[in-house]
């Protein structure tokens, strides 16, 4: 009796088995590169690391993090990042919706404004914050020449001088980066929603707002919710756009969290602290997730 | 004024039910949407071409007789700037390649396959992502230096595949969620074998899906920087490293020069999602559904 | 006999080339430490091509890797490392990057002990911050006999605590440039340049008009911030830090005449620019100078050069230069000095060494640092030399602004304190607090930090 063949033996292999071989690399890759080192972060979190006095680690359990509570950095950092949270948050979800609802309508031209709004989407968020600082730039930026051709400012004005307009500026720019990906899933969304139910309410004597409150907006409350998920997440972790915007400037005006965590590390150069505002930023995170999703969960029903 | 109800109710029953918004304001959207999302490309591109005392002056006074291609010339002459958009597209094909071939491969278990802990993964990779990368740095830049692959290709792509696997996984999974088992019941029934099937039947049939994702991956490894700054000393460096660099630099530039590299770095990929735009949208519109 | 080629004994030939290395090797430890103890570096200079041939190059075959920043790939890369690898024999590799990135890079090498760059560039706050984890001292490694011609106002900014951990090879310092032009349109005399802080208001009242001011502060980050204040504050004849850097001082006269004069400057006398306050470095304003729409320009000399360059200036001809107008003394500024240090982790020291030795020889000195770059040299020599004086006039300001006080008090909490100054600073400017308040708050902030820091170390 001949032995099986290899192909014959991963065709008799059953399913739990097979699964696991084919998840096996991914795995791998997964446990070695992500796994070890948050669990090396999480070390180094229960460390005291000040590279400015010695590279050496010193145990201090949860010492870096009931620091946290104190640090007035992190205190500073707090609002900052609820209010350029929220302005995202709000903002993005807001023009993705319309823009999506835009899409969703048959006009001329349809094909190539899919094509021009995927754009942004192609812009690498180091360049975007290029292109958004050349924009409100104090000496040549577009939107100083705008203001002053149409008159509305005499004189040419600095926009990244205060905490509330660079953040406002840096929400702008990452709604402008997210839009595209955002509107084309709020849009599947919208494509799935059948016309019949259009035309039941328009018999009904429905408008245009009235059937987008009862018709469009039901069904895209599991996607929203997704998309507001997302955009917290995101706007939590926004680094390389403040980096080449603000450099968290003026001053520490512009530091959030996650750009708090790397001014802690590589500019203060005490790695503990850093990594465990990190972890806790990464808790308060999942933490907003579950909230999030049990709130939206809890709705449905 | 009975005529001109008449004629709104006439247009209005030829439009649509699903239709929202009225002709001129749905224009005025769509031209709104356009100058919102091409300004800040057009208006760096404008400077990439003049010199900078024609924008730098108030009001700018851009003439279309100084326009020069030169400053793009300048940067490609710069032989470590052509290197880092030579380095940028050799890694983010390769993340894109290694993020697809790993990603179907576990996606396909997780959508078709009965295992123990799927959700567990799923849940994992998801609260994993959720912790700011700046965090991991020295424990991967000690992690890629072991391995001896500091400042080099493969080092760059295995951590930037890690960091786009669990979504590529996951945007994998719901195309394959979307296909009826049916179409791959046929082909084993004709003895193909399982992953015949998940080549032969499945990818194929979310072909769309499959180049969202491939792109995802591949914009997503092209726009990384801190680690691509951390990773790399001088043969790997990408190019998002290199337009940093010129922004943060402590010496007087050029800014037509920088907007000029700012532009570059950004083309490939532009034109990537252009030639692909008809698959991307399809992916991402038909292939997502909730 | 013929000797036996290299194809007919392979073994013999091994064997003598393996002995040849093992003779070159010490020769070549030998030769390096002679480059480094201070053997004439011009003695290259008029060897014959045949003598050049048979001489073995100290450093050969050896590599050696340099990290610094981008701004100086077109003089260090471009100029001085073909001649030092020409000298030497050393195979260097070079990597620059940006220069506001480079903290990232070297605190990534601090946490993982990492030495595969051996010469790194620093200035006097790196040069503090990176001291004990990253660079090499070399207070007695380097000769001492070199280092008695370097000016010792950029030697000690590479000095922490007794300990040097670097070498200078430039000695950048703020001086003031003016276009004379606007002098002559607002009625000033071109040839004389404001002597004291307060004939600097007056003149800049005169040169501000409707969108035109006369000079730039800038209060965009921390660094920025701290050195607006410190340049003016080092004309005052105080000192912000004590010797060993444990007590901090500007809640006095002193520092409140520094914020009054700033404060005024900005919200009484309007003679500055608004927009160039949240800018990190005046460097920007360079472009607006050399368009000819600013008066006065306190920046690093080098900008001299720039204004006389055709291609970029308008105002080639126009611009005068002056040490800047102090407080209380004639004069105060603030060093730039740039400069290299040795990883402590390098497994190259002895090449690094003789590279650190090579920026501050007399040619390296004179052609790229002095003629090419256009900074004011570290050795003090070459500003003797003519052709470096006809080349760069501006050098004889800077022997001048040298001779007053202008340190940046590098440290390790030079980036935090900075942080205290701009967010009081910029509020100050605002109009939500007073100077006197600025002041007394950065007192309490400044010293919390420094004692905090002290703390740690004592553990």
């Amino acid at each position: 009796m001949a032995f099986p063949t290899v192909s014959q033996r991963f065709q008799r292999m059953d399913e739990g088995r097979f699964g696991l071989l084919l998840m096996a690399p991914t795995i791998i890759i997964l446990t070695v590169f992500l796994v070890g080192p948050i669990l090396y972060a999480i070390w180094m979190s229960l460390n005291s690391m000040d590279l400015t006095i010695s590279p050496d680690a010193d145990f201090v359990g949860v010492q870096n993090y009931v620091q946290l509570v104190d640090d007035p950095a992190v205190q500073d950092a707090v609002p900052r990042t609820l209010y350029f949270a929220g302005l995202t948050v709000v903002f993005s979800t807001a023009m993705a919706l319309l823009l999506a609802l835009v899409l969703n309508e048959s006009f001329r031209g349809r094909k190539w404004v899919r094509v021009f709004i995927l754009l942004p989407w192609a812009v690498a968020p180091v360049v975007n914050g290029v292109l958004w600082r050349y924009m409100f730039h104090p000496q040549y930026g577009l939107i100083n020449a705008a203001l002053y051709a149409l008159g509305l400012i005499k004189e040419y004005r600095v926009w990244l001088d205060n905490a509330a307009v660079s953040l406002a500026i840096a929400s702008v720019a990452s709604t402008w980066k997210a839009l595209p990906f955002l509107a084309l899933i709020l849009l599947a969304a919208l494509q799935s929603i059948p016309e019949s139910l259009y035309r039941a309410a328009k018999m009904d004597g429905a408008g245009a707002w009235s059937r987008f409150r009862f018709v469009v907006l039901p069904h895209l409350r599991g996607i929203l919710i997704f998309v507001v998920l997302l955009q917290i997440i995101v706007s939590l972790q926004a680094f390389d756009l403040i980096y080449t915007l603000t450099r968290g400037g003026p001053g520490t005006d512009t530091v959030v969290l996650n750009y708090l965590v790397y001014v802690n590390a590589f500019e203060r150069l005490n790695l503990g602290n850093a990594a465990a505002m990190g972890i806790l930023l990464a808790l308060f995170i999942v933490g907003l997730s579950g909230l999030s999703l049990a709130f939206a969960v809890s709705r449905r029903r | 004024m009975k005529l001109r109800k008449l004629f709104v109710v006439c247009a209005d029953m030829t439009r649509s039910f699903s239709a929202l918004f009225r002709p001129g304001v749905l224009y005025a959207l769509v031209a709104l949407f356009l100058i919102w999302t091409v300004t800040p490309v057009v208006w760096v591109g404008i400077m990439s071409v003049q010199p900078e005392i024609n924008y730098v002056a108030v009001p700018p006074h851009l003439r279309l007789q100084d326009v020069s291609l030169r400053w793009y010339s300048d940067m490609l002459a710069q032989a470590d700037f052509a290197d880092a958009l030579k380095n940028s597209v050799i890694i983010a094909t390769l993340t894109m390649v290694f993020c697809l071939f790993f990603g179907s491969l576990a996606a396909y278990p997780l959508s078709r396959l009965r295992l123990a802990g799927k959700r567990l993964f799923l849940f994992a990779s998801v609260v994993m992502r959720m912790l700011p990368a700046i965090v991991l740095i020295i424990p991967m830049f000690l992690l890629i230096r072991l391995l001896g692959l500091r400042d080099t290709h493969l080092g760059l792509v295995i951590v930037y595949t890690t960091f786009l696997l669990p979504f590529s996984i996951w945007m994998l999974k719901n195309f394959f969620d979307q296909v009826p088992y049916s179409l791959e019941a046929a082909a084993r029934m004709d003895g193909c074998s399982r992953l015949g099937a998940l080549w032969r039947v499945l990818l194929p049939a979310v072909a769309p899906g499959v180049v969202a994702t491939a792109v995802f991956a591949f914009i997503g490894a092209w726009n990384e920087f801190l680690f691509g700054l951390i990773l790399s000393t001088s043969v790997a460096t990408p190019v998002t490293v290199k337009i940093s660099a010129l922004v943060s630099s402590t010496f007087h530039t050029d800014t037509s020069l920088v907007a000029a590299a700012g532009m570059l770095a950004i083309l490939p990929v532009v034109v990537l999602v252009i030639v692909l735009n008809r698959y991307i949208v399809r992916g991402l519109v038909e292939g997502v559904k909730y | 006999m013929s000797n036996p080629t290299l194809k007919q004994a392979p073994f013999l030939s091994r064997l003598s080339r393996r002995q040849f290395l093992k003779i070159a090797g010490a020769s070549t430890f030998a030769a390096a430490a002679g480059v480094a103890t201070g053997a004439p570096a011009s003695a290259t200079r008029g060897t014959t091509p045949a003598m050049a041939k048979h001489v073995a190059k100290p450093l050969d075959g050896q590599e050696l890797n340099i990290f610094t920043g981008n701004h100086h790939d077109k003089y260090v890369r471009d100029l001085v490392i073909p001649m030092f690898q020409d000298k030497t024999g050393a195979k260097v590799n070079y990597t620059s990057i940006g220069g506001g990135d480079i903290d990232a890079k070297y605190a990534v090498f601090v946490a993982s002990q990492d030495g595969s760059q051996d010469v790194l560039y620093s200035w006097e706050t790196l040069n503090a911050k990176y001291g004990r984890t990253l660079m090499e001292d070399i207070t007695t490694s380097f000769p001492a006999k070199t280092l008695q011609g370097i000016a010792p106002v950029t030697v000690k900014a590479f000095t922490f605590l007794g300990k040097r951990y670097g070498i200078p090879f430039d000695s950048n310092i703020f001086i003031m440039m003016y276009n004379k032009d606007l002098y002559k349109a607002a009625g000033l005399d071109p040839e004389k340049p404001p002597q004291t802080w307060k004939e600097f208001i007056a003149y800049s009242k005169k040169l501000t008009k409707a969108g035109q001011y006369a000079t730039l502060f800038t209060l965009g980050d921390g660094n920025a911030s701290f050195a607006t204040f410190a340049s003016m504050f080092n004309s005052t004849g105080s000192l912000l830090y004590n010797a060993d850097l444990t007590k901090f001082s500007v809640d006095n006269e002193a520092g409140l005449m520094t914020m009054n004069a700033i404060n005024d400057a900005i919200t009484k006398d309007k003679v500055v620019d608004p927009t160039g306050l949240p800018l990190v470095s005046s460097i920007e304003q360079g472009k607006v100078f050399r368009a000819g729409k600013f008066a006065h320009y306190i920046a690093a000399p080098n900008h001299y050069t720039l204004a006389q360059d055709s291609t970029q200036s308008q105002v080639v001809g126009k611009v005068g230069m002056s040490i800047i107008p102090g407080l209380k003394l004639r004069s105060g500024s603030l060093g730039l000095f740039e400069g290299y240090g040795i990883n402590k982790y390098s497994k190259n020291k002895v090449a690094a060494l003789a590279f650190l030795d090579f920026m501050v020889s007399p040619e390296v000195q004179k052609n790229v640092v002095a003629i090419n770059w256009g900074r004011p040299p570290s050795r003090l020599a070459t500003y003797d030399d003519p052709d470096v004086q006809k080349a760069s006039p501006q050098f004889a300001v800077v022997k001048q602004q040298a001779k007053f006080p202008a340190p940046r008090y590098g440290s390790p909490f030079y980036f935090d304190v900075g942080t205290v100054f701009s967010n009081y600073m910029n509020k100050m400017v605002k109009g939500e607090k007073t100077p006197k308040a600025a002041v007394t708050g950065i007192q309490a902030d400044a010293q919390k930090l420094v004692d905090a820091y002290w703390a740690k170390v004592k553990k």
